[in-house]
């Protein structure tokens, strides 16, 4: 019973305050590393357009990169995500319903967390609210079918409390993988 | 896998046309007004109207049909899915063409103007278009960087995934077969590896910019080869006009 009270109540990993304080004062090196991680944003989100299969599953990991921008100041984190969005809209702009509603908005919401929250909870709960108001501003605000047809026309309120399930439940599988990553970036 | 291939990086096809000579500001401001026209109509009249506009706008660039469809067939699944379901098991006919010709003419319309606008335009109307916010505070030369920077820098970044990709392969990791958990345990090291080569690039240029006294703050490319002609108001008329248009048909 302890370590799990433990897993929920320890501060998460000082990693992304090492980060962010590392890179505080070489704004060149920042910007650079902005535009690089937004550039991998947009090349991930993109592949399910141009790698048929695999490209799919490399789709979602286009949050990775927001994460770490956002972990470096909300700043960047916001910069990354607009200049995400504008090279997808010149490099496959069938993603540009997607990325800013979703995996975007979900990695800058985990990085802005992660380095103002110090519990998990907080964490896992702001990212999943998050990416829940993008999926149902995309589903009934723009009308896209990201959840299939018939969703945008109805609104179902055991549904929804479904979509903010899976919403704080994939919140905090990011959380985890974004914390190993930072951990292995704290290394280099 | 040659990934480098498959990606339709840099999509801007050079061009002599009238569209590719317009200045990028007057194509922004009728694609965005475009946009939102099509977003919200409901009939199949207008829908047909503006379905002829993207029509024109693809013939006067001189753009091969083969080159629109590469941006447009990533969301074909949905447009098919949508039809489908709103044919058969909704039973209304309008809504089946309504809804995904929608997203079609949004597609065609955002593919067309990245086909003929070179991403050294882009960058110089974003400039232009974002220097009244200077005075904000907002820091449009840290945005204009960036973008720079990541399209001068995007097929490296590609070259490196692909590398990483392909030292998997040869040691063994094995993309085609199926298994979500499996897949997730070949990509973590996909990840980490693109990232460890990004940071090092990153590194390695900031050392080399800044030696040659490089400072962010300090204005360091010219914007400024933009210049609108009478070719652009007929493009500012034109979208006018669709918006008449619009108001006309439903009010």
């Amino acid at each position: 019973m302890r370590p799990m009270l433990n897993y929920w109540t320890k501060p998460v990993s000082i990693y992304p305050n090492q980060i962010a304080d590392a890179y505080q004062e070489a704004r060149t090196k920042r910007l650079i590393l902005t535009a690089f991680l937004g550039a991998l944003a947009a090349i991930f989100q993109s592949a399910g357009g141009w790698l048929p299969g695999v490209g799919y599953l490399i789709s979602p990991l286009a949050t990775a990169p927001i994460v770490i921008c956002a972990v470096l100041s909300l700043r960047t984190g916001v910069l990354s995500y607009l200049l995400a969005i504008v090279l997808l809209f010149l490099i496959q702009p069938s993603e540009l319903f997607i990325f800013p509603f979703t995996t975007g908005l979900l990695g800058l919401a985990v990085g802005v967390a992660l380095r103002r929250f110090k519990g998990r909870l907080p964490i896992i709960f702001v990212s999943g609210l998050a990416l829940f108001v993008g999926i149902l501003l995309l589903a009934y605000g723009v009308d896209f079918p990201i959840l299939g047809p018939s969703v945008s026309e109805t609104f179902d309120l055991v549904r929804t409390s479904y979509i903010l399930a899976f919403c704080l439940f994939y919140g905090w599988i990011w959380m985890e993988v974004s914390l190993v990553l930072l951990k292995r970036m704290g290394r280099i | 896998m040659n990934v480098l291939h498959a990606l339709p990086l840099g999509v801007y096809l050079p061009g002599d046309s009238l569209i590719h000579r317009l200045d990028p500001r007057s194509k922004l401001a009728f694609v965005s007004v475009y946009l939102v026209l099509v977003a919200v109509i409901d009939s199949l009249l207008l829908m047909s109207i503006y379905g002829s506009v993207a029509l024109i706008v693809i013939l006067l660039a001189r753009l091969s049909f083969a080159y629109v469809w590469r941006g447009i067939k990533g969301l074909l699944p949905i447009l098919l899915l949508l039809f489908l379901y709103h044919l058969v098991l909704n039973d209304q006919g309008i809504q089946a063409l309504l809804i995904p010709s929608k997203l079609f003419l949004l597609l065609v319309m955002i593919t067309s103007f990245s086909l003929t606008t070179s991403p050294h335009m882009l960058i110089s109307a974003v400039a232009r278009l974002l220097s009244p916010l200077r005075r904000l505070r907002v820091p449009v030369g840290d945005m204009l960087f960036v973008l720079e920077v990541a399209l001068l820098y995007l097929p490296l970044l590609v070259e490196d995934a692909s590398n990483v990709f392909r030292a998997l392969q040869a040691r063994g990791a094995d993309f085609s077969g199926l298994g979500i958990l499996r897949h997730i345990k070949l990509l973590a090291p996909l990840l980490a590896g693109v990232f460890v080569a990004a940071l090092r690039r990153a590194e390695s240029l900031a050392a080399s910019v800044e030696s040659r006294c490089f400072h962010p703050d300090v204005s360091h490319s010219g914007h400024d080869s933009l210049k609108q002609g009478w070719r652009d108001g007929v493009v500012y008329g034109c979208a006018l006009f669709l918006v008449i248009i619009y108001g006309g048909a439903t009010y």
